[in-house]
């Protein structure tokens, strides 16, 4: 079975840590935002909507962008970090927000 | 058990006899449906009509089909749907006169069908016929709407599709969901269940809340609950008696999406079973060989007709079946659409369970990870209500000649001629014999052409009129 909405969740957050981890000594702004991403996950982190199917489109797509960045880290490919971490941002907002399930009709 | 095979026909369309009307008319006597109706037996046609601005909920068109049909073999149809339990705070079918209403809006009525459009479950969805069914899976009785339960002979005309709680939206939910009364839907959907009713299973989270004045729409927290057990104390805390919770549903989308309550997967996977049960009830309560299906499987939007909205169809359209099976016509449904690629854009692409062998309900229609679309069709054949192994045969198309405009059935001379030629329909004395004031040659490369490819065209003729003046 695939994962679901909340396993995504999980694996982004992890992803985000280990992106995180050392990466102040490379750019203080990359570092805060990635911090900052892995604090408002955790906090929605178990809510209903990761528990539901709808969840799962957007938070593959901040998985996969997660993935992305840490591949980039990985790889001292700093010249394309930046627009990763910008990219990852904003599907990150967009999750965030999502999250919120304004408008989601569950019948 | 009742017969397990599936009469089939794919959705392609390229003449009068394979219409997908004569089609469903095709199958639906293929089948054998049509020695269900005996001459004067009152016929109840169960659709779902379609919630307020729903678009994928079946056309008219085919109810009336089956109507007209079924007055030919003698019998007295009525088409009819059921009262809401009521799913969310603005349902539009939660009593007879917003059903009669809203399906009106969505094309059904008497002048539409040639028969009358009722609400089976009365005015508020209280009039029905209770059932004993030992053999159920989970429920031991259901309620069956009375003018269902009334009627002679039942054909559930069923628009196949996809459904949050239910997984697939088939025979077995049209009958098992809509064909129960109001109470009969909260029997179904786990209302007081010890288990797996939202009041035991739900998981309420009253600390959330923060307070009426950080909550500009607090009041909806209050009204949603038909049952008034949602209450914003002196204290401004939020309480909920959810020991007489009746799982009306009409809280979900406005307590899980707040974080209030945590909705419990478990309860959709005990509905899914219970849907069985409850179409069971249904066919014991007309008479098991009484009661004929047919699947419109056309449209297969991921979210039911009770929704308020239709998203891009998952599949393509997969053919219209018929059975005396709930259990087989459902399987044979789900196999196909597991057969077929999954639409571009749709849900199931979203999912990426687009592929041809992916369970694209369970990807695309399911509110929750791990709910199963087979679910219901697994306790229909545990229980007896039919079988998921079934034999599905393709039918060839009928005869143009039973689908053609049954009025007149002339063709053209015979019906028009003496018309044509009294009121002048082509105006021959006019313009040389040709009728009408036109060019004769015109460049019609120039307005085909694709000038988005290429912003010149090479070959240009000069436009002639019809009486030499260009």
């Amino acid at each position: 079975m695939s994962q679901s909405g909340q396993e995504m969740l999980d694996e982004t957050i992890a992803t985000c840590k280990s992106i995180a981890d050392g990466l102040l000594e490379q750019n203080q702004a990359w570092e805060n935002s990635i911090v900052e991403i892995v604090e408002k996950f955790e906090e929605v982190s178990e809510t209903f909507f990761f528990k539901t199917m709808p969840s799962v489109p957007i938070t593959r797509t901040t998985m996969r962008e997660a993935a992305l960045v840490l591949e980039l880290k990985n790889a001292s490919d700093w010249d394309a970090m930046d627009g990763a971490v910008k990219t990852l941002v904003t599907s990150a907002q967009n999750l965030i927000e999502k999250a919120g399930m304004k408008g989601t009709t569950l019948t | 058990m009742s017969d397990s095979t599936v009469y089939y026909m794919d959705a392609h369309s390229e003449s009068t006899e394979t219409a997908l009307v004569a089609k469903m008319i095709t199958v639906f006597d293929a089948a054998g449906l049509d020695e269900i109706v005996k001459p004067n037996d009152i016929v109840a046609i169960k659709v779902h009509c379609g919630e307020w601005n729903n678009s994928a909920y079946l056309r008219p068109l085919y109810a009336r089909a089956l109507a007209d049909r079924i007055k030919e073999l003698g019998g007295r149809p009525f088409v009819c749907d059921t009262t809401t339990s009521s799913y969310s705070p603005w349902g539009s079918r939660t009593s007879e006169i917003d059903i009669l209403l809203t399906a009106e809006r969505n094309g059904y009525s008497s002048a539409t069908l040639g028969c009358p459009f009722i609400c089976a479950d009365g005015f508020i969805g209280t009039s029905d016929f209770v059932v004993d069914i030992p053999e159920g899976y989970i429920l031991k009785e259901a309620y069956v709407a009375q003018a269902i339960a009334a009627a002679d002979a039942l054909i559930a005309l069923t628009h196949f599709k996809g459904h949050s709680m239910g997984v697939i939206g088939g025979a077995l939910k049209n009958l098992g969901i809509g064909a129960q009364s109001k109470r009969g839907k909260f029997n179904v959907h786990m209302g007081g269940h010890p288990t797996y009713g939202l009041g035991a299973a739900g998981v309420f989270h009253p600390e959330n809340f923060k307070g009426k004045a950080n909550t500009p729409d607090w009041e909806i927290l209050e009204d949603c609950c038909p049952f008034n057990l949602y209450n914003i104390n002196e204290n401004d805390e939020l309480e909920w008696e959810g020991e007489k919770c009746a799982n009306c549903l009409g809280c979900f989308g406005v307590m899980g999406s707040r974080g209030l309550m945590d909705i419990p997967p478990i309860q959709f996977d005990a509905v899914d079973a219970a849907i069985a049960d409850g179409c069971l009830g249904v066919e014991k309560a007309v008479g098991r060989d009484k009661v004929g299906y047919i699947n419109m499987a056309l449209d297969v939007s991921p979210r039911c007709d009770c929704a308020n909205h239709a998203d891009v169809p998952i599949v393509p359209h997969l053919g219209v079946f018929a059975s005396k099976d709930a259990v087989a016509i459902d399987m044979a449904c789900v196999d196909k659409a597991r057969e077929a690629e999954g639409i571009k854009g749709s849900a199931a692409e979203m999912m990426e369970a687009h592929h041809a062998g992916d369970k694209k309900f369970e990807a695309a229609a399911a509110t929750f990870h791990g709910q199963s679309e087979v679910t219901s069709i697994n306790t229909g054949h545990e229980i007896g209500l039919g079988s998921r192994e079934y034999e599905l045969i393709e039918c060839e198309p009928g005869s143009p000649e039973k689908f053609r405009f049954p009025y007149d059935t002339r063709p053209s001379r015979q019906r028009f001629g003496e018309r044509f030629e009294k009121f002048q329909v082509f105006p021959y004395d006019k313009h040389d014999g040709k009728g009408f004031n036109r060019l004769d040659v015109v460049d019609l490369e120039k307005v085909k052409h694709h000038y988005e490819d290429s912003p010149e065209i090479t070959e240009v003729s000069e436009s002639v009129h019809a009486d030499g003046d260009d």
